[in-house]
């Protein structure tokens, strides 16, 4: 099996981490335009990397595979790298307070002041990954989502909080997340 | 005299006020936070002393070219002597230091202002001095690094839990020795951090006041800030005001404390002092609950004076705010103050409770009443519940943590897709998985109720479950899943893929088998009289349409006028016959189908309907026949386009039609319910529903129709003039008329990204197009001469409902859990 190039990883990376997601989607998600993702979603499925069922896609294992296979090949260097390192320690706690806010917003039907903190952790995490993004020049996408989702919610559409359908601030620090892991080569938790 | 002091007062141009200036009322002026302050104070609520720097000062910041110049400066050191004055206490001082809090006040809140910051005013000496007082040096550490965090946090921007990390060593040795050098050395550490991340601070208050005041002057032109006024058309020259007020301490003495009081108990809403005090400690002891407080609902809980001083001031501000608040008190040395007043946050249930005793009392109105819900409220409180005889009889199998509430039931399914299809197909699903992950969410979606082997409060499942307002049960330790085998054992049973489980999402009890459950909204009184409320303004009736006769019979509500829609085919479903049935609408298609078919689905038919109409006896129902040409039908009958084409007409079978309505007539004999309704669907013309009434009448039925083509609203004036019930799905018709697939309708997230891109006007379910508001006004005419003219809205949301209430429809048919929710929104006027 051939490895995958720069453009193709990025559009099935946005596949395995959203997993049954339109052409649409992956696009808005990975900031490629919808013709581009179209035609790597097409010659990857015809390699048989991924399926499609009523226009949304899904990585067969094979496809799981060439993802890791790349996130292995690309950032290895960075698997041992202090800084990226000390970096994801202190993404673990800001991770740890954003998730308590999130389930404390819900608790108190959106309590505003806890709203407030919640998108102040948002932008602290938008802050901290201009640091990665000279290294990973892919995560500036993550910043721009984030960037839209929270207004959004400024606008009144609290449902960009956590709603699990749409690109809210939790789902996309989610895929972050799973990312970073990959990148750093680590397992999730739970 | 009178005179003089209004002309005084127009002229003060000055641009910092103490609150209990009268102009200070002005929220324009002064920013909403000082506005309510002032209100307060005059009347009669004892508050800190405080003063708020007007919008003006704003402007004169700006036009300096964001600096504070040296009047405003001048005038916010005078009105710092002024609280000194007022609090005995002294700023930057060593001996009873002077604190105070600065907060945004914009007269809109909008979000990207600054927040507050608090205990601004320690230096290392006087935090010091403050470790020497009854506080101990640990009360005089955390209140001074918490203004710190603040400070560096919400003024510099730096992340404060990497200063705390940073000053670990220095706090800790001056936690351990009470010594100057030791917070000398902290505060120096603290500036370091600061400095080597890039920022400025001081260790003189008045220049760290400073900066906080500039801070909220800048956050006015934050990016988010910015983008909310642009969004709403909030003017870019309108400006905030600050609010600086003196911080007040609960741990002066043992005559101090600090709490949090509700007027009226905000879990279940009854009007009684609700809510928690300690006694010789700071508000952030009860937070932290290292403390054990004081419960306020004991009448013994604060001496006479502060809770007779309590209940006039609660009255006084249930007055001003018309509506149940939260206070956050502190007592000093005796002396009791009110540090926030907000509307009380509340449970569903205490919020409907509340909003009907403010009613009795005469505070408020019925119409202010149902503003005060919520329909996600409604929505919460009618959730079905276990049936208590059956909950009784059923055996539990394990207990996990219930995160989120609610009660489910159905078949335990291991993977996402699978659930997500058997779902589809019309089964109850429960996902269970090991954890969940953002690539479960279609399970999730589809599923009756989540549970989580593994994972807390916090988990992926936990919060996605809350989301969706889906019964979630996590860290169901006891759970073990075989995900090769499609197995779970509990105990060392093995139970399979499929097997009824019934969670309950509060307590995280798993019970086997399914529990019935029953509609549980109607129980409380509370909402019953709301509803009733909300019928009486709506003139409305809304029907229910029950999935089977289970869900028909636990959902009769006598209290309410109105019946029930059912669709033969759900019951033929819910019977567990449909594979059978399905086979013998295709043999029916044959050309010279065999004798035996007609009379098997008579029977088919015939069994499913009994339930329901002796469940539905002395009530309305309808049922809904079913149409070989719906989406249902193609995604149920395999070589659907091989089935005859006269079969897609509503009247092109009549052996087939007369086949299930002489069923159904015999389940009317059968259960004596003589005034059973059939309605047909898919009718374009006024001819066809002639013929269809003939048919259905020499049975003994009832005929009625359900409208969903454009072409039949314009003969459904005729229609209706026979009295006949007559339904328009307003789902199908935007979906037709739209020419959109049932797919797209079945996501509505789809169509609001597509109308936000202003690729179409609107999400035309949501918000009716113009062209369907006319199609469908003869009938809206139509339904304010017949009753019996109503809106099917099982499959469009309720704001769509409410639109089609406003021009003229009264009856509507929801489903089940719905309705509750529909009554209360119908009853809600449109505010001007």
């Amino acid at each position: 099996m051939k490895d995958l190039n720069e453009q193709e990883f990025i559009v099935l990376n946005g596949v395995h981490l959203k997993k049954m997601a339109t052409a649409e989607e992956i696009a808005d998600a990975v900031r490629l335009d919808v013709s581009t993702v179209e035609s790597v979603l097409g010659a990857a499925a015809g390699t048989g990397l991924l399926m499609v069922a009523d226009g949304r896609h899904l990585l067969l294992p094979q496809g799981t595979s060439a993802v890791h296979d790349y996130y292995r090949t690309a950032y290895e260097a960075m698997r041992s790298d202090q800084l990226v390192l000390a970096w994801y320690e202190r993404f673990e706690t800001i991770n740890g307070q954003f998730i308590k806010q999130v389930s404390e917003w819900q608790s108190t039907d959106g309590d505003e002041r806890i709203q407030s903190r919640l998108i102040r952790t948002v932008e602290r995490l938008t802050k901290n990954l201009h640091e990665l993004i000279p290294l990973i020049p892919r995560y500036e996408n993550y910043v721009s989502r984030f960037g839209n989702s929270v207004a959004r919610i400024d606008h009144g559409e609290t449902d960009f909080v956590c709603k699990p359908t749409i690109d809210s601030v939790h789902n996309i620090w989610f895929e972050f997340h799973e990312d970073v892991l990959s990148v750093i080569g680590r397992p999730r938790d739970t | 005299m009178m005179q003089l002091r209004v002309m005084a007062n127009a002229m003060d141009d000055s641009f910092v006020r103490e609150v209990t200036d009268r102009d200070v009322e002005d929220a324009l002026r002064f920013g909403g936070k000082a506005s309510g302050l002032a209100k307060m104070a005059r009347a009669g609520i004892p508050i800190p002393p405080a003063f708020v720097i007007g919008v003006e000062g704003f402007h004169q910041f700006r036009t300096n070219g964001g600096k504070i110049g040296g009047r405003l400066l001048s005038e916010i050191h005078d009105a710092i002597r002024g609280l000194e004055q007022q609090s005995g206490r002294s700023f930057t001082g060593n001996d009873r230091p002077l604190l105070v809090s600065v907060r945004s006040g914009a007269p809109v809140s909008m979000p990207g202002m600054m927040d507050t910051v608090l205990n601004l005013g320690l230096t290392s000496v006087s935090a010091f001095a403050l470790a020497g007082g009854p506080g101990g040096s640990g009360f005089a550490l955390d209140t001074w690094l918490r203004f710190w965090r603040m400070f560096a946090d919400i003024v510099l921007g730096i992340d404060p839990s990497e200063l705390m990390q940073s000053v670990k060593d220095a706090e800790l040795m001056a936690r351990k020795d009470l010594a100057l050098t030791a917070f000398e050395n902290l505060e120096r550490c603290i500036l370091d951090h600061i400095e080597s991340a890039g920022e400025t601070a001081s260790a003189d208050p008045y220049r760290q006041l400073e900066q906080a005041v500039e801070a909220v002057f800048r956050s006015w032109d934050s990016a988010r800030a910015k983008a909310y006024r642009t969004h709403h058309g909030i003017s870019d020259d309108l400006g905030t005001a600050v609010t600086v007020q003196a911080m007040v301490f609960g741990n002066a003495d043992e005559y101090s404390g600090s709490g949090v009081a509700f007027t009226r108990n905000p879990n279940d809403g009854n009007k009684a002092l609700y809510g928690e005090y300690l006694i010789g400690r700071q508000g952030e002891d009860l937070v932290s609950g290292t403390h054990t407080p004081i419960d306020l609902s004991d009448p013994g809980a604060l001496d006479s004076g502060l809770r007779r001083a309590f209940e006039r001031h609660s009255e006084t501000l249930e007055r001003l705010y018309a509506d149940a608040v939260d206070i956050e008190f502190t007592v000093e040395s005796g002396q009791l103050y009110f540090l926030q007043v907000r509307p009380a946050k509340r449970t569903a249930a205490a919020a409907i409770k509340i909003a009907e005793d403010l009613v009795a009392e005469g505070v408020i109105g019925q119409q202010a009443a149902l503003a005060r819900i919520t329909s996600e409220q409604v929505r919460k409180v009618s959730r079905p519940s276990f049936d208590e005889a059956d909950l009784a009889k059923a055996v539990l199998l394990t207990q996990g943590l219930g995160s989120s509430p609610g009660h489910a039931h159905g078949a335990a399914v291991l993977d996402a897709d699978r659930a997500a299809d058997r779902a589809l197909a019309g089964e109850g699903v429960i996902l269970l998985r090991p954890t969940t992950s953002p690539q479960d969410i279609r399970g999730m979606l589809a599923a009756n109720g989540i549970i989580t082997a593994r994972g807390g409060a916090l988990s992926h499942a936990a919060v996605v479950s809350r989301a969706l307002d889906r019964p979630c049960i996590v860290g169901c330790e006891a759970i073990d899943v075989d995900l090769k085998r499609k197995t779970f054992s509990i105990a060392g049973r093995i139970y399979h893929e499929g097997d009824q489980v019934s969670i309950d999402g509060s307590t995280g009890k798993i019970f086997a088998g399914a529990i019935k459950l029953k509609a549980a909204g109607a129980g409380l009184p509370a909402l019953r009289r709301i509803l009733e409320w909300a019928d009486e303004w709506s003139h409305a009736s809304v029907w229910i349409s029950p999935k089977s006769s289970d869900e028909l019979i636990e959902s009769k509500n006598p209290s309410v006028p109105s019946g029930s829609v059912v669709s033969v085919t759900d019951l033929i479903i819910a019977n567990g016959r449909i594979g059978r049935f399905v086979e013998l609408t295709v043999a029916a298609g044959r050309p010279n189908p065999p004798r035996g078919v007609a009379d098997e689905i008579r029977a088919i038919v015939s069994d499913a309907c009994v339930p329901a109409l002796s469940g539905a006896l002395g009530s309305a129902i309808q049922f809904r026949l079913p149409r070989v040409s719906s989406d249902r039908a193609r995604r149920l009958i395999e070589n659907w386009q091989e089935m005859p084409p006269s079969f897609f007409l509503p009247l092109g079978s009549m052996t087939y039609l007369r086949a299930i309505l002489q069923g159904i007539s015999a389940a009317g004999e059968r259960t004596k319910h003589k005034s059973a309704v059939v309605l047909i669907g898919g009718i374009s013309s006024s001819s066809e529903f002639a013929t269809f009434q003939r048919e259905a009448e020499q049975v003994g039925l009832g005929a009625g129709a359900m409208i969903q083509n454009a072409m039949a609203l314009d003969d459904i004036v005729q229609i209706a003039e026979s009295g006949a019930p007559i339904w328009v799905d307003v789902g199908d018709i935007v979906r037709t008329v739209c020419g959109l697939p049932i797919e797209v309708q079945q996501s509505l997230d789809v169509l609001d990204h597509y109308a936000n891109e202003s690729l179409i006007r609107s999400n035309p379910f949501r918000r009716l197009p113009l062209y369907v508001t006319s199609l469908l006004s003869p009938a809206a005419t139509a339904a304010g001469r017949s009753a019996s003219l109503g809106i099917e809205g099982s499959t469009v949301p309720p704001e769509l409902l409410v639109e089609l209430h406003r021009i003229g429809f009264r009856r509507f048919s929801v489903p089940t859990g719905r309705r509750d929710e529909v009554r209360f929104l119908l009853g809600r006027l449109e505010e001007e």
